[in-house]
């Protein structure tokens, strides 16, 4: 097996000292797409952080290529937080915001280096965006917004690529663009991982799966970690696991009755 | 008009006022940006008042207004973040304490000495005609070491202002910038002290930035905008002040208010016109 990229050991963070998830274990492969999936408050956005090396720890560790991350170091890693985060009243245009990506080795002054505007260039050719460069970040859909953060991280040449909810906030067609990007990306050897609430439309299509609330349930491809019993761990709640064909289905298992079996619910 | 530009010009107290004028409004304009954007604008506003405490201490005791100002300014800062740190606490009521109990200091001590009263109309309202020479270098130092300050930390600043976290994560140094932003505040603070008084120093820092902010979406057209509109404010409202025989510092501060004003209703009208509003994503809007 190859070296794990990024490696947590028995790892807790939390904040004022309280421990938000303690005891976890995971390791990521070179190449591997990953999916946390878990209720919100199960401190998926801190595991994120963790690995940046932003989450303040309280025990076990975080390695990234081998090497403890600790203080403040230029990890190869790219970022796309949630898009609720974002000001998008902020004054700044869509090339303006992919540049911050190279703000560390962009040099001084305001002007854009030759070839980091070139690279910028080539980035949002290939996510579609050249042609929104100079609009302001207000001015896109959700899933364009996305997109523009996606190539923010990019720029920075990362090995991994770390997620926020990259489908929240975005329509059916955009989810789907967006997890035919990250695939592609996942194919040229990028790592990735990303956070989702969206069990069916996102989280069933990726190859492996880490269930989260407050430290790891259970991690494995979906077949494996989709089961009422893990997800009734991970939630709190009865879900219904529908198969159908070699996907399953996750339902809301409320009202906790067999009836309504045949029936579709959204 | 030649002659209403020209002939105050020939006083020398006027050609320093005008510099003095020039040099504070750019600088104010230039830094107004990124105090609006990070938030900064009240404790802009406070550490004004601050300062005004520290100044009339320093004339008490004789000491230079620069050195008593910029350590009283110091200590004040100190101070918030020794109040801010209990945790029922927040920062802006931490502000609020700290810096108006330094202006009542300083109001307390002015009351019982009365002597020096024209010194200290001019630390709470500006006093631009009793700019002296040294207090020129003062403001073009401060000047240029903001500008040079802004200009080379420009790309990871605009990082750290807009999304923090991210550009931490991205291995800048964002507590020695922000630090770095918050000593050129409280420099511009100090030396616009003598120009434009305590209680309009904020005005002057923000005014020229949102107003600048209604005409662009781009940074860094908004910082030059914002750094010209400032400068611009100052020579208007300087002229005006020695014409009309009004304030300095308020004529400044009005001139700005009245240019917002017509920037605020142009774009008002322009964007009833176009029937667009203000565009905010589709998941910002419920």
């Amino acid at each position: 097996m190859t070296a794990p990229l990024v490696e947590l050991r028995s790892l807790a963070c939390g904040y004022d000292g309280r421990p938000l998830f303690q005891g976890v274990d995971l390791a990521l492969a070179p190449g591997q797409f990953v999916g946390v999936v878990g209720p919100s408050g199960a401190g998926k956005t801190t595991l994120l952080k963790a690995i940046l090396g932003q989450a303040p720890v309280l025990a076990g560790e975080v390695r990234v290529l081998g090497q403890p991350v600790r203080g403040r170091r230029a990890l190869p890693i790219g970022y796309v937080p949630q898009v609720e985060t974002v000001d998008w009243t902020f004054p700044v245009t869509v090339e303006q915001v992919v540049l911050m990506g190279r703000a560390l080795e962009g040099g001084p002054g305001p002007w854009p280096r030759r070839e980091d505007r070139r690279a910028a260039r080539a980035i949002l050719e290939r996510l579609g965006l050249a042609a929104l460069a100079d609009r302001h970040i207000a001015d896109l859909s959700g899933g364009q917004q996305q997109r523009v953060f996606l190539a923010r991280a990019l720029i920075r040449q990362p090995r991994l690529l770390l997620l926020d909810e990259p489908t929240s906030g975005v329509d059916i067609a955009a989810r789907h663009e967006i997890l035919h990007l990250l695939l592609d990306l996942q194919r040229e050897g990028l790592t990735i991982l990303l956070t989702t609430h969206d069990l069916n439309a996102v989280a069933a299509h990726l190859p492996f799966l880490v269930c989260f609330n407050r430290g790891i349930i259970a991690q494995g491809p979906p077949p494996a970690v989709l089961t009422p019993a893990v997800l009734r761990r991970t939630y709190g709640a009865d879900l219904l696991v529908v198969e159908h064909g070699d996907r399953r289905l996750v339902a809301d298992g409320w009202p906790p009755t067999p009836a309504l079996s045949g029936e579709r619910r959204s | 008009m030649s002659g209403w530009l020209l002939e105050p010009l020939q006083f020398e107290f006027f050609r320093r006022g005008l510099l003095a004028a020039l040099l504070v409004g750019g600088l104010c304009g230039l830094i107004g940006p990124y105090i609006i954007l990070r938030r900064m604008s009240y404790i802009g506003h406070g550490l004004a008042h601050a300062v005004f405490g520290g100044a009339v201490v320093s004339f008490a005791l004789r000491v230079d207004f620069y050195l008593g100002a910029g350590l009283w300014g110091l200590l004040a800062a100190l101070l918030i973040g020794l109040v801010a740190r209990r945790r029922a606490i927040g920062a802006d009521a931490a502000i609020g304490i700290v810096t108006t109990a330094s202006f009542a200091l300083g109001v307390a001590i002015l009351s019982r000495t009365r002597q020096f009263t024209r010194n200290f109309e001019a630390a709470l309202f500006g006093n631009i005609l009793g700019v002296t020479e040294r207090d020129l270098w003062v403001i073009g130092g401060v000047a240029v070491i903001s500008g040079l300050f802004l200009l080379l930390t420009y790309k990871p600043l605009l990082f750290v202002l807009f999304d923090p976290e991210v550009a931490a994560a991205s291995g800048l140094p964002v507590g020695r910038l922000e630090a770095g932003l918050s000593l050129v505040l409280a420099s511009t603070v100090i030396a616009a002290l003598q120009v434009l008084g305590a209680t309009l120093i904020a005005a002057s820092v923000v005014i020229p930035a949102v107003t600048a902010r209604l005409l662009t979406h781009h940074f860094d057209r908004l910082v030059l905008l914002s750094t010209v509109l400032g400068a611009l404010c100052g020579l208007v409202g300087l002229y005006l002040s020695y014409h009309l025989d009004v304030a300095s510092g308020a004529t400044i501060v009005l001139v700005a208010t009245l240019l917002f004003a017509l920037v605020f209703l142009g774009t008002w009208a322009r964007q009833r016109q176009s029937g667009r509003r203000l565009t905010l994503p589709s998941h910002l809007v419920e």
